[in-house]
């Protein structure tokens, strides 16, 4: 079910109507918790539950055996962490694995192909595979204990909201939570209200608008030859990946207020950044501060002197690239990203501009622009075509900027022109001026009227419906 | 009475019931309906027809803007005859397989009315006809479109330009008026004209050629049919001049050619007069010039085919 369809806001309506008779006991909380969760999840593919069912129990008896046998509970979690890499292994990164061999086989002459396994790939794996994993890890380390009510697991490893697009949310931060049966206040409804509506103006409006653009260059049957329109493009693309899933995560957390749950902030504008170091800090922090957790620090992190952090840093954003997608597109990605922070903390050279006249400027606009270079790989669906649409981006004589008046529709312009100062809105800071955070009545009449304008600017100004993009991750 | 007091004064249901307020005025604002189906009842209805006509027109947008099924049968000895043609649609596999879906079991005589247009003989992978995307749609989405037409169209998206024209009709530039009939033709009727089509289609001919592979297609299925008994007539898709020129200069296609393949096949090819009705932007036909061309279909089929005889409208219901 995609928050996109008029199918989950009749499911939303039945579920919210419901909650308050529900969520005043423990149990039937839970109860009613996992199953709204699983008709949710059930309503793509039913069979698939059962893999969640089988990851969420393996980690859930893991997690009591270690509490129960905490001589042992190093293999519980070996055990634990099998199971969930074995999954994800198996659906996601199998045929890239088979694909690789059998590349290599060619290679070397031996005449083996083994023939690929093309099974499907279930939606939201990596996102609640993690979700899943954080649990056991921090039992065994001692910060979280387990919780013995099945129904209390399962209600936080499937949480309908976060479930198949994140923010992934710790046991330790959701779990306690999920115990409380306080009842939603009138701010909290309203801080719910205002998620929900930027979050799907921002996904139905902004960037399934992008989208048509986007799609339209890199589904071309051949290469459009204009540096200035793949520029476009990829500006597009930066906006609409950045508008796709952080709205869907504003939807997520905007719906977990509404049930009286915090979920964590996912994006913090990450396009103002001035520094790669603050990109990352910005930009789908939840995955972040997962893998700076449970991977950037296990393998010691910066700890054991500049050569060895680089090393670590390296390994783990190429095994976030890899998170993202079982193709080497996302590992070159991953890449570009890795040399980005290593040079940058090599150089240091954003505190060195950032002391300039209008250092921050060029600073912000730099990272902006690598960033979107990057995003090349992200979108490509091979290398050969990243390395095609980068050497066409870079080949100023052929800029021709009629191309992108004439393939560009203007309606995506104009979104592109809203998002970018929306974006210059909070790098100038005008969200915490005086006018901006006043509490008076005309302020408050004034917010409700956008929102409300808001609300009817995603019914009747939405673009075609796309799929959210990090629902294949 | 208190508690619902209450409930109103709160900030997020106010919200909310304004929201509501502003859809309901902004969507009241959408230009009246024409008759006919609600658009996306209509294309929900036509992927799943199946087993329910004797003739079925095929093609892409112009064939869909182009004949009225209903003139042909008023002529023509079929029951039912459906329009199946679809935009940006081109004769692959999967779309002619479809249309032999549309016959009914059974049926004394079958015909296949195919409107030729050189855009609808090229190949294209990336770039999906609407029939594909259509038969990807979901049985959930069909359902909504097919049963809650009107609730769909109501929200279904519209500029803040339309909701002006149907707020204050006589500032639109353009009025452009679409029926959506159930036999399938979908009757349009713009004003004023233009011939933005004719540059558009000179840039997808520059990048795109008619392809040997989709005609190849095309004369097996002719081949097959006609071994079946079910009559297949031919044509080319009138449209304006200006384009005809483009078509003929640009696309790669080679009529000639086409018209012998299509006779060797077996099939009965129709020569019409390919500019002599009006266009609405230099590609699909306006409405009246649509009902005109469907006539004079209707008079050259007959002639060519000996054994099909006009039979009286209401013979034919």
């Amino acid at each position: 079910m995609q928050f996109n369809s008029l199918v989950f806001i009749l499911f939303a309506i039945i579920f919210f109507s419901i909650w308050p008779l529900m969520r005043r006991r423990n149990n039937t909380r839970w109860i009613y918790l996992v199953f709204a969760s699983f008709v949710f999840y059930g309503w793509w593919d039913w069979r698939f539950l059962f893999l969640i069912m089988g990851s969420g129990f393996i980690d859930y008896f893991a997690g009591l055996a270690m509490a129960k046998f905490p001589a042992k509970k190093r293999l519980w979690l070996i055990l634990s962490i099998i199971g969930n890499i074995g999954s994800l292994g198996l659906f996601k990164y199998l045929d890239f694995g088979l694909a690789n061999l059998n590349w290599i086989f060619q290679l070397v002459g031996a005449d083996i192909q083994i023939p690929m396994a093309h099974l499907i790939l279930p939606v939201g794996i990596s996102f609640y595979t993690f979700q899943s994993m954080s649990y056991t890890i921090d039992i065994y380390r001692d910060e979280l204990k387990p919780t013995h009510n099945v129904f209390h697991f399962f209600a936080y490893l499937s949480l309908f909201p976060q479930l198949v697009a994140g923010p992934i949310v710790r046991a330790r931060d959701l779990l306690p939570q999920l115990e409380s049966a306080e009842p939603v206040g009138p701010q909290k409804r309203w801080e719910g209200l205002n998620l929900i509506a930027f979050g799907f103006f921002k996904k139905v409006v902004v960037a399934d608008t992008l989208a048509a653009v986007v799609n339209m260059a890199f589904g071309a049957p051949a290469m459009i030859h204009s540096a200035a329109y793949w520029w476009m493009v990829m500006i597009m693309f930066a906006f609409q990946i950045y508008c796709d899933f952080s709205g869907y995560t504003d939807i997520a957390r905007g719906l977990g207020k509404w049930m009286g749950y915090e979920f964590p902030v996912n994006f913090r504008n990450p396009y103002i950044a001035s520094s790669f170091r603050d990109f990352w800090e910005r930009w789908h922090i939840s995955l972040s501060t997962w893998f700076r957790d449970y991977i950037y620090f296990s393998l010691g992190g910066s700890k054991k002197g500049k050569l060895r952090s680089h090393v670590n840093m390296w390994t783990t954003m190429l095994i976030s690239g890899l998170w993202h997608g079982a193709a080497w597109p996302f590992i070159g990605w991953a890449a570009m990203h890795s040399f980005f922070l290593s040079f940058e903390r090599i150089t240091n050279w954003p505190k060195h501009v950032l002391k300039l006249p209008g250092g921050r400027h060029v600073a912000t606009l730099t990272v902006f622009l690598l960033t979107t270079v990057a995003w090349v790989f992200f979108r490509a669906q091979s290398m050969h075509q990243a390395f095609a649409v980068l050497a066409t981006m870079f080949n100023f004589s052929a800029f021709n900027a009629g191309v992108v008046h004439d393939l560009v529709d203007n309606n995506a312009i104009n979104v592109l022109i809203l998002i970018i100062g929306s974006q210059l809105f909070f790098y100038f800071g005008s969200d915490k001026a005086d006018w901006s955070v006043s509490r008076n009545r005309f302020k408050i009449a004034f917010d409700s009227v956008c929102i409300a304008v808001i609300i009817l600017m995603c019914v009747f100004m939405r673009a075609p419906s796309n799929t959210f993009i990090y629902f294949q991750f | 009475m208190k508690k619902l007091k209450q409930i109103f004064s709160d900030r997020t249901v106010a919200t909310v019931l304004l929201a509501i307020v502003l859809m309901v005025v902004m969507g009241s604002l959408r230009p009246d309906k024409v008759p006919g189906l609600y658009p996306k009842e209509y294309w929900a209805t036509k992927i799943h027809w199946k087993n329910c006509a004797d003739g079925v027109i095929t093609g892409d947008s112009r064939a869909l803007m182009g004949v009225s099924p209903e003139e042909l049968q008023k002529n023509l000895l079929y029951r039912q005859i459906r329009n199946y043609g679809f935009g940006a649609n081109w004769y692959s596999r999967q779309y002619l397989e479809a249309t032999e879906a549309l016959f009914w079991e059974g049926a004394d005589k079958r015909a296949v009315f195919m409107g030729i247009s050189p855009h609808s003989l090229t190949h294209r992978e990336t770039v999906q006809g609407h029939f594909i995307e259509l038969s990807r749609q979901s049985k959930q989405d069909s359902f909504l479109d097919i049963h809650f037409g009107a609730m769909v169209n109501f929200f279904e998206p519209m500029s803040f330009r339309d909701a002006m024209q149907g707020l204050l009709p006589s500032l639109a530039p353009t009025h452009t008026l679409k029926n959506y009939r159930p036999d399938g033709w979908v009757a349009v009727h713009k004003q004023p004209l233009s011939l933005d089509e004719v540059k558009r289609y000179r840039k997808i001919f520059e990048d795109r050629q008619v392809s040997d592979e989709v005609i190849n297609t095309i004369m097996e299925y002719v081949t097959k049919w006609r071994s079946q008994g079910i009559d297949v007539y031919g044509f080319i898709l009138p449209t304006c001049p200006q384009m005809v020129d483009v078509e003929q200069q640009v696309s790669g296609f080679n009529q000639d050619a086409f018209v012998a393949d299509f006779k060797r096949a077996g099939g009965t090819w129709i020569d019409v007069d390919l500019c002599k009705y009006e266009c609405i932007d230099g590609s699909h036909l306006q409405d009246t010039g649509a009902l005109q061309f469907s006539q004079d279909l209707a008079a050259l089929i007959l002639e060519a085919a000996d054994d099909v005889k006009p039979v009286n409208v209401g013979e034919n219901k």
